[in-house]
């Protein structure tokens, strides 16, 4: 993402000197990040693959389905779902120009919610690596070691490239950050479905985000009124191996839920219906099943779906779990 | 980055970082995090590198150079002190055993540096300002010594003789060209990214052919040439020949495609026969494990002959490996990247080879690494470079280690040997 033009000059290179960071300083007001699982990242960053990198603001196009490709720093903000709040110059008042905050000078120098590892060995999936040399820099998205433990990344490489899964050899210069706010779990779950801002969508219809019933997990959950219209929520997330995964679906239960909201399943197998009364069972993980799925990021044989459409009360979207079975 | 004299092959070499200066204002943060590790020797590592790497710059370069990696560093440790300054918790800092390991990264000799361009000699440089800098992607030699650099930039080959000479270039059809793998007959070039196609040429620019990737189930780690044809390596774990099926495949462009079709291959190929292999791997704790295998050409089937633990990068913690290749004499090389080099400063030497010799002949045979060998010869490099370049290092099929180097003048290859073969040359 393009750095605030205001912060290209003269001034740069005093605080260069100074030995003081480039980038304005994060009100403290600003400084709560959301939750999220590691698995939400990857899910994140798979549903980019494929795009064109593109440059700068104007691939920025948070909470709707319709953006573009996006550059390193762009990718990493969209995959940890940085707030919208906490991107832009204007809405803190400092600048009236709509300009990003975070380059990945940012990631590197860690001026925002992240934080910097002691150790590469320490990476997990969703973690990053950043380098910058205060005129150009690189991020990139660390998915998973491989045979060898060697870096397999997320990245969004550079202009004529589209976004990729690839490995990379990261020379020294590149040093690992993590996002705050992430909820540990060596499970695959994904929160909330949001409407990503690359790739496609994982919401249809107008969810709403609420705390007012407790059981949900992370920071809240999403609900929609029962409607004829289309209304649904998707979740996809990224398989480490083929096989069967037993999946489970969380909800805040509540009298004016639906007794029977409508579940689809998109396995490797095919499509199963399910429905689920949530009405009662809130605040667990309720098992919809056993189902086999194929390795990797594909929600045509590997997503689950809940509808709003066509039930009888609210329909709660709060999180879904996949355990490896036998 | 800075380099002596590119003028004549053979000269002695060490890369010099823009960012040295800033070492002297780092290395107090880095000592206290790298001497935690019981493995870590901070008067060896430190002293030297700050003593080769000190050069003058102007004030302008070193403070904008600096505030980056001093404001990451700070981020990470407290500042401790200067360079050898007592470690908490024992004061005069752990006893430096130089006998144990090479007292410093392998100079080498420079063979050539190509400068950043276009034209005729010259290799592409991009580095966008959001973005991965990165200049050739990849660097083979063919085992008469001919070398070939995948220039991906401008998306073309450029060939070099043994002696480092730049004999001509090749246009390559293919939008994202990132591996490379030659013999003494073809090149073969992968984009496994944008177009996913393989395209064969000969030494003399002539497109034989391209073959579309089937669907992988993981990234590409590796390319290989063999006599059977071009083979390609799954994150570091399965290799497959790739088997043209001789149907024609359609593409939006570039030459005629068939499809193709994978067939396993016991491991890396380490022999440029083909007939042997060899299967590595490794994870924190649990260290570096070879199977070797022997390999019948015309079937492919694969007879696993040992299995051992060799000891890479004695003393050392490693983070992952790198490569692993054939040492033009049975036995294996296997490059580590270094957990010592976390603190991200660069000019220090962060990869370590050692080549692990032949072992006692098998039954059938063949040779296997010597899995309990104390004193396989180790040779350090240090990670200078200035944009990405592939693989840090390729290893040539007589044994040379190669070593490419982005510089602010250009794209250099460094060789290197093993202290051992040092000795034995004029």
């Amino acid at each position: 993402m393009k750095r605030t033009a205001v912060l290209v000059g003269g001034l740069a290179l005093v605080l260069a000197g100074l030995g003081a960071t480039l980038s304005p300083a994060v009100p403290a007001a600003q400084a709560a990040i959301p939750t999220m699982t590691r698995s939400e990242i990857v899910a994140r960053a798979e549903s980019a693959l494929g795009l064109m990198y593109k440059w700068g603001r104007e691939s920025w196009v948070p909470n709707l389905g319709t953006g573009v490709g996006t550059d390193c720093s762009g990718l990493t903000l969209k995959c940890w779902e940085v707030p919208r709040t906490m991107l832009y110059q204007e809405e803190d008042g400092e600048n009236a120009t709509i300009y990003p905050r975070y380059t990945s000078h940012e990631f590197y120098s860690c001026s925002g919610p992240w934080s910097a590892l002691s150790s590469r060995s320490l990476l997990k999936e969703g973690d990053i690596l950043a380098c910058s040399d205060g005129s150009s820099g690189h991020v990139v998205i660390y998915a998973s070691g491989d045979a060898w433990n060697s870096p397999i990344v997320y990245e969004a490489p550079g202009f004529g490239q589209a976004i990729r899964r690839a490995s990379r050899y990261l020379g020294s210069e590149y040093l690992p950050r993590r996002r705050s706010s992430v909820l540990e779990t060596s499970e695959i779950i994904l929160d909330n479905p949001t409407a990503k801002s690359i790739g496609g969508s994982d919401i249809s219809g107008n969810w709403t985000r609420s705390t007012s019933n407790p059981g949900y997990y992370g920071d809240n959950y999403q609900t929609r009124a029962a409607t004829s219209a289309t209304a649904w929520a998707r979740w996809t997330p990224r398989f480490p191996t083929t096989g069967y995964y037993n999946v489970y679906m969380r909800w805040t239960s509540g009298t004016n839920r639906a007794s029977g909201a409508k579940v689809t399943v998109n396995s490797r197998l095919g499509q199963y219906t399910r429905s689920v009364n949530q009405r009662i069972n809130g605040g667990t993980w309720y098992l919809l099943g056993r189902y086999p799925f194929n390795a990797g990021y594909a929600t045509g044989n590997g997503s689950i779906t809940i509808w709003a459409t066509g039930a009888n009360g609210y329909v709660v979207a709060d999180a879904v779990k996949f355990v490896r079975t036998r | 980055m800075r380099q002596r004299s590119p003028s004549g092959s053979g000269r002695r070499f060490r890369a010099r970082g823009r960012v040295a200066p800033a070492l002297s204002l780092l290395v107090g943060a880095s000592v206290c995090a790298l001497a935690a590790s019981a493995l870590f020797v901070p008067g060896f590592v430190f002293g030297a590198e700050a003593a080769e790497v000190a050069e003058p710059v102007a004030v302008a370069e070193t403070a904008a150079a600096a505030e980056p990696m001093a404001a990451a560093e700070a981020a990470e440790q407290p500042a401790t002190g200067e360079p050898g300054d007592a470690v908490e918790g024992d004061p005069d800092g752990p006893a430096v055993d130089e006998t144990s390991w090479p007292p410093a990264a392998s100079e080498g000799a420079l063979l050539v540096t190509l400068p950043w361009g276009s034209g005729a000699g010259e290799v592409g440089l991009a580095k966008p300002t959001e973005g991965l800098v990165r200049g050739p992607e990849a660097l083979a030699v063919a085992p008469d010594g001919r070398i070939a650099v995948l220039d991906s930039v401008n998306r073309r080959l450029v060939y070099l003789d043994a002696a480092g000479a730049v004999t001509g270039n090749t246009g390559v059809p293919l939008a994202e060209p990132r591996f490379l793998a030659v013999d003494d007959k073809r090149l073969y070039v992968l984009d496994c990214d944008s177009d996913r196609l393989l395209a064969t040429l000969d030494w003399d620019g002539t497109l034989v052919g391209a073959m579309a990737l089937p669907e992988l189930d993981d990234v590409v780690t590796g390319l290989f040439a063999t006599p059977r044809g071009p083979s390609i390596e799954i994150a570091h774990d399965g290799v497959f020949l790739l088997h043209a099926t001789g149907r024609r495949v359609a593409t939006t462009a570039g030459p005629a495609t068939t499809g193709a079709v994978l067939r396993p291959l016991g491991g890396r190929p380490i022999t440029t026969d083909l007939g042997r292999t060899a299967k590595v791997s490794f994870a924190p704790g649990a260290g570096v494990r070879v199977k070797s295998f022997r390999l019948d050409k015309d079937s492919l089937s694969a007879s696993q002959t040992s299995e051992g633990s060799p000891v890479v990068a004695p003393g050392r913690a490693i983070e992952h490996l790198v490569s692993v290749d054939g040492d033009g004499r049975g036995g294996l090389v296997i490059g580590a990247r270094l957990t010592d080099a976390e603190q991200g400063v660069r000019g220090r030497a962060v990869l370590a080879l050692t080549r692990v010799a032949a072992g006692a002949a098998t039954s059938r045979g063949v040779t296997a690494p010597d899995a309990d060998s104390a004193d396989s010869p180790t040779m350090l490099l240090t990670d200078t470079s200035l944009a990405y370049v592939g693989q840090p290092y390729v290893v040539a099929p007589d044994g040379r280690v190669l070593q490419p180097v982005a510089g602010e003048d250009g794209y250099s290859i460094i060789v290197h040997a093993f202290p051992e073969a040092e000795e034995v040359q004029p």
